[in-house]
């Protein structure tokens, strides 16, 4: 063993400042005024509307919205593997990214539509299709050919 | 699969997480000192930490197609495995420990009893510990609604935040399907043709990471049924800043400051992107920052190279989390050295960490001396996220076609100025209104401010610990200077400011509000 040395003194506590301690405790107790009281930051509304979201939601209309972004594709997506492996797939919208069909088929030529884009495969006479939304329903996808497609 | 039902596969990965970093990052012997409260938080990130870069590894040298969940699985296992041994392990020598200091206890005691330490305060032996217990208790109680308004919004609610879906769970699905990181299957193609992606291809993928390690369990992708596995991600991130916030200035404090975070309007708003009930990326990222600085001010204090470790591994999944990351990083990496060079070099009066070796770990003598020097190998954790930013950079230049950001032009960099009035006049807009902020930016805008100017001293510890105060001003002049260039080069500030700012903000809130508290603390000289 060796030898003996002094213990060094015990750990000095935390003493935050006095002003701290008032300010957060303040601030807490405004913030729940806040979220008590009527108004935009009010807690009971946004409470209210979350018990009436999830209580609206039975366990198959929840599954329905929640796999929402790959449930209103899974159509799409057994369409897309019928398609020929060699024709390019366009994406025509723009909050739709094309990664959700390149994710599913990796090996496929998926872009985002562009005219430009068209407009080439066209004087290619390259086959196509098109992604987009059945009457601008964010539900409701549909596949169509390059040529039936509208820019 | 259902949500019950998902829970145990779930709960399996995440306490693999845990079992992963107790037998690895957590078997590191300054780890013993650590409370419980803070040692397993901390071990359960650095084993997400170690599951995220070994997917990374796995992704790359797989072929494609090759299923992903064999391998999830066997890291699960593993951890698992791990798990009870760690935890036996770490009780043992806490005990062991507790024999060591039996000696000692009558006196920390009799010194605690009149300094307040642990709850306990009185004069004359009279303790006033149960007044502070209720009080703390009541607070305690008052975290509970709005934590579990965020828990039913992240776990009731469907996933259909853009981000989340589009960003990260797709990636993650992605992955999950057998697309690889080395671009012998396409998947190269897909990242760098720009026309087949969505903005954000740049990305770090530790949250599509997380997705894909929980869809593996699930065994199919899921995000419904893999949202308790965020919850738990989140919670653990809270528990971590909580532990934090507690061993900056004491356990009052500590549920004042997450208490006055939690019934922020924002925290409990599932309707705005990247509020904490939606499984956005960006409040996870704010406690890895707020995680790397605070153990960071501990080490200061403890001269511990395990504190210095576990503010590297925080500072490393930030990296890997969102490109704010490799800023904090480049950031925090040479101000840190900056801060521990100047703090270590000091001679210490407050004895505080001599005293937690010496009690905590056998052989005082040993540790007593030990403990007075400063452990300048540990600096070498700083080398960790500037691997894994230099391992992802690389990684990512093979298949990223494009910055978001590019490097300004000098004609850009004139134009600076000129937009400089709006974004800040945005800036402050944004962060006093009452309906997502509340009364959070007044006091830690305030209490940051007057927290610096104490430390305007030419204290070698206040520098140490401003310098790690302007990690967070270098990340907030970054941030204004990246949406200050995205408008030069794409325009659209009010865009950026409805649809991003929030979200930025968001990101500096649990780093902002653990400097606030630390800096207006300090510990009394013996």
């Amino acid at each position: 063993m060796p030898p003996d040395v002094p213990l060094p003194p015990p750990p000095a506590p935390p003493r935050p400042c006095r002003a701290l301690t008032a300010a957060l405790a303040l601030g807490l107790a405004a913030s729940i005024a806040l979220a008590l009281l009527p108004g935009p930051t009010a807690l009971f509304p946004a409470l209210t509307d979350l018990a009436r979201d999830v209580a609206a939601h039975d366990s198959e209309s929840l599954r329905r919205e929640h796999d929402g972004w790959y449930a209103r594709l899974l159509p799409v997506y057994e369409a897309v593997a019928a398609l020929p492996e060699d024709e390019p797939l366009l994406v025509a919208h723009d909050q739709v990214p094309p990664f959700f069909v390149a994710a599913r088929f990796p090996a496929r030529r998926v872009f985002a539509a562009s005219d430009a884009l068209r407009a080439e495969l066209d004087a290619h006479h390259q086959p196509y299709h098109v992604l987009t939304l059945a009457n601008g329903d964010p539900l409701r996808w549909t596949l169509l050919p390059g040529d039936e497609a509208g820019r | 699969m259902s949500l019950a039902a998902a829970w145990l596969p779930i709960l399996a990965l995440h306490a693999a997480w845990l079992g992963t970093g107790l037998g690895s990052f957590g078997a590191l012997r300054g780890t013993r000192a650590w409370p419980p409260l803070l040692a397993l938080p901390a071990a359960y990130f650095a084993g997400a930490l170690l599951h995220v870069l070994a997917l990374h590894v796995l992704m790359l040298t797989l072929g494609p197609g090759f299923p992903t969940q064999p391998f999830v699985w066997l890291l699960v296992s593993a951890g698992l495995l791990v798990l009870p041994f760690a935890v036996w392990r770490r009780s043992r020598a806490r005990a062991q420990d507790r024999v060591d200091r039996v000696d000692r206890v009558d006196r920390v005691d009799r010194v605690d009893r009149v300094n307040g330490v642990n709850g306990v305060d009185g004069v004359d032996g009279v303790p006033a510990e149960l007044p502070r217990r209720r009080f703390d208790a009541l607070l305690a109680l008052l975290l509970l609604p709005p934590l579990a308004l965020i828990a039913v919004q992240l776990v009731g609610l469907p996933d259909v935040s853009y981000d989340s879906v589009a960003f990260w769970n797709a990636k993650g699905a992605w992955l999950f399907h057998g697309a690889r990181l080395d671009g012998s299957d396409g998947s190269a193609e897909v990242f760098a043709d720009p026309r087949r992606l969505h903005a954000n291809p740049d990305y770090p993928l530790y949250r599509p990471m997380l997705a894909l390690a929980q869809y593996s369990v699930l065994g199919a992708v899921d995000d419904h049924a893999a949202k308790p596995g965020f919850l738990l991600h989140l919670l653990a991130g809270l528990a971590l800043l909580y532990a934090l916030l507690r061993d900056a200035a004491g356990r009052t404090a500590a549920l004042l400051a997450l208490g006055l975070l939690l019934w922020t309007p924002i925290m409990a708003a599932a309707s705005i992107p990247g509020s904490p009930g939606t499984t956005y990326v960006d409040f996870p990222l704010g406690l890895q920052f707020a995680a790397s600085l605070g153990f960071l001010l501990r080490a200061l204090r403890t001269r511990c190279g395990a504190d210095v470790g576990a503010a590297m591994a925080a500072a490393a999944s930030a990296a890997l989390m969102k490109n704010e990351g490799s800023i904090w990083c480049a950031l925090l990496v040479p101000l840190g050295a900056c801060a521990l060079l100047l703090g270590w070099s000091t001679r210490r009066t407050d004895g505080g960490a001599e005293h937690a070796a010496a009690v905590t770990h056998g052989h005082r003598t040993q540790h007593a001396s030990r403990a007075l020097r400063a452990p300048w190998l540990a600096l070498l954790w700083l080398a960790l996220p500037v691997a894994v930013l230099a391992a992802w950079k690389t990684l990512a230049a093979r298949f990223v076609p494009q910055i978001y950001i590019r490097p300004p032009t000098p004609a850009q960099i004139v134009r600076l100025p000129e937009i400089a009035p709006a974004m800040a006049a945005g800036w402050w807009h944004s962060l006093l209104e009452l309906r997502l902020w509340g009364v959070l930016g007044p006091v830690l805008l305030t209490a940051c401010a007057i927290g610096a100017l104490r430390h305007l001293r030419m204290d070698r510890e206040r520098l140490a610990r401003l310098a790690l105060a302007l990690v967070l001003l270098g990340q907030l002049w970054a941030v204004l200077l990246g949406v200050m260039l995205l408008e030069i080069q794409k325009g659209g500030l009010d865009n950026w400011m409805a649809h991003a700012w929030d979200r930025l903000i968001l990101q500096l809130v649990p780093p902002a509000l653990l400097l606030a508290v630390a800096l207006n603390t300090r510990r009394a000289a013996r």
